[in-house]
């Protein structure tokens, strides 16, 4: 888009308006690209509030030739996996402690949220990884299948198979058709 | 529960979060502070060579020449259906005009005023960067160093849309590079397109506002408000001061200026224009100026861009 490359060049150049415009444009896009990833506001906020921090720092050494949206996604995607992998740490390290989260979609979460998204995502969550992973970068975050294989660093064939996989799984889930 | 047919469909139109206004907020006023931060930590980079900022500036290089070409085709297209039979002739006119050449001038933001002349003709285009205006002190430099070094332009784009092939000069390093166009490029540039972003247009929106004289012409000016300059519309519909003025020379029927206003941040603040004088239509331009091939001297380059000479 001509929107967004006129965006880059004024961020590029310190414009805190291209920067606001950027931020405002696409939060809620990777706010629910982040709790798709995450199932957890907290932890998605978090997420979202690094990358665009990290984004606003990043105004010398800015360099994008391709789509700031993109981008932006795939930052929310590396670090939605490293904190599931930090997750997965102190969880084995915790070995169950404190498991008794409280509800990753309470109001206090400062996530605005219908009952059919909540429904949707819990399904999601029940999805291996890189099965979500693919299917919200697909849907969600509108990516061709050749870019989602350069991010997760597989071939494409196998990235449609998870595609494929994790549709069929999911529609059982949202079917009732698997047990949770 | 009901049954999940298509899947796809049902996250692509159900699965949607959004921030609260607290949330919204409290992630704001770090991203603001971050980039606040980075520009002090910066200190001396922060007088960046303009050189550097025109060269990596797509916008400079390729959307001006898209918004020249936007605002001159849409323009005409919005008076014809908005004001009437006389603006029928301007549009045949410019319909029928085999080449135009123009100055023109982008202000955007806290950014130098960059000054460019621009030439079509049939299906070329060609750009040339003539300097940057302004009181920064990277423009005083940036004079101080053209006049040095004897240059009139410091960069020259030009496309070929029969041919499909873009060719960028910069006089200030004397290299080039040659680039072959892809079809969608040479489509943004393919006047029914141009036209297409300004089907939406309000077409009431275009209004004769008032008459004057310049060096014994007379000159009608129109206002077509609500303008969508390089498609980006939801910035710029319903703002205030997001407006084309249009001034038609009454004996040729053709646009002699056209000024943009408008306001590219989100709270409309900012005063941003874009200015395109001194036309020339009909004048047939000097088919050297469309030349793909590099000039004498000038060499290309692959890999790690060449440093500026001193």
């Amino acid at each position: 888009m001509i929107e967004d490359e006129l965006l880059k060049w004024r961020f590029k150049r310190g414009s805190k308006d291209a920067l606001r415009r950027i931020y405002e444009k696409y939060l809620n896009y990777l706010l629910t690209l982040a709790m798709a990833l995450l199932s957890d506001a907290g932890t998605a906020e978090d997420v979202v509030h690094d990358v665009f921090v990290s984004f606003a720092g990043s105004t010398e050494n800015f360099k994008l030739s391709g789509s700031l949206r993109g981008y932006l996604a795939s930052c929310v995607l590396n670090r939605a996996r490293d904190h599931i992998r930090s997750t997965r740490r102190q969880t084995v390290a915790a070995a169950g402690a404190n498991s008794a989260s409280s509800d990753p979609y309470a109001p206090e979460q400062s996530v605005i949220c219908t009952e059919e998204s909540v429904r949707l995502n819990r399904a999601i969550a029940e999805l291996p990884d890189d099965q979500r992973e693919t299917i919200i970068l697909r849907v969600k975050g509108e990516m061709k299948f050749k870019e989602i294989a350069r991010l997760q660093g597989v071939s494409v064939n196998t990235v449609q198979g998870r595609y494929r996989y994790g549709l069929s799984k999911l529609r059982s889930i949202l079917n009732g058709e698997v047990e949770k | 529960m009901r049954r999940a047919d298509n899947t796809e469909q049902i996250i692509k139109e159900n699965l949607s979060f959004t921030a609260s206004a607290a949330m919204h907020n409290r992630i704001l006023n770090d991203v603001l502070a971050a980039q606040e931060q980075a520009k002090q930590t910066k200190s001396g980079l922060a007088q960046a060579n303009l050189w550097r900022t025109i060269m990596k500036s797509p916008i400079t290089k390729i959307a001006a020449v898209i918004t020249v070409v936007c605002a001159l085709i849409g323009s005409l297209w919005l008076l014809d259906r908005g004001t009437g039979v006389a603006f029928g002739q301007v549009i045949e006119n410019v319909t029928k005009a085999e080449s135009v050449s123009f100055l023109f001038k982008q202000k955007i933001g806290d950014q130098p005023v960059f000054v460019s002349k621009v030439y079509i003709q049939h299906k070329k285009v060609r750009l040339d960067i003539l300097g940057a205006q302004g009181q920064q002190q990277s423009v005083e430099q940036l004079q101080k160093e053209m006049q040095r070094r004897n240059l009139t332009s410091l960069l020259s784009m030009i496309g070929d849309f029969t041919h499909k092939y873009a060719l960028e000069l910069d006089h200030f390093r004397r290299t080039y590079k040659k680039t072959e166009l892809d079809d969608r490029t040479v489509a943004e540039f393919t006047k029914a397109n141009l036209i297409e972003q300004f089907r939406n247009a309000k077409e009431e929106n275009a209004e004769w506002v008032s008459q004057e004289m310049q060096d014994g012409r007379v000159i009608d000016v129109y206002v077509i408000r609500d303008v969508k300059l390089m498609g980006i519309e939801a910035e710029l519909s319903g703002q205030e001061g997001s407006r084309m003025k249009v001034w038609v020379e009454r004996k040729s029927g053709l646009p002699v200026r056209i000024l943009l206003e408008a306001s590219f941040d989100v709270e409309g603040k900012s005063k941003d224009w874009l200015e395109f004088y001194d036309f020339a239509w009909n004048e047939p331009v000097d088919e050297d100026l469309f030349n793909l091939e590099a000039p004498e001297g000038y060499y290309t380059y692959t890999l790690a861009e060449p440093p500026v000479p001193d």
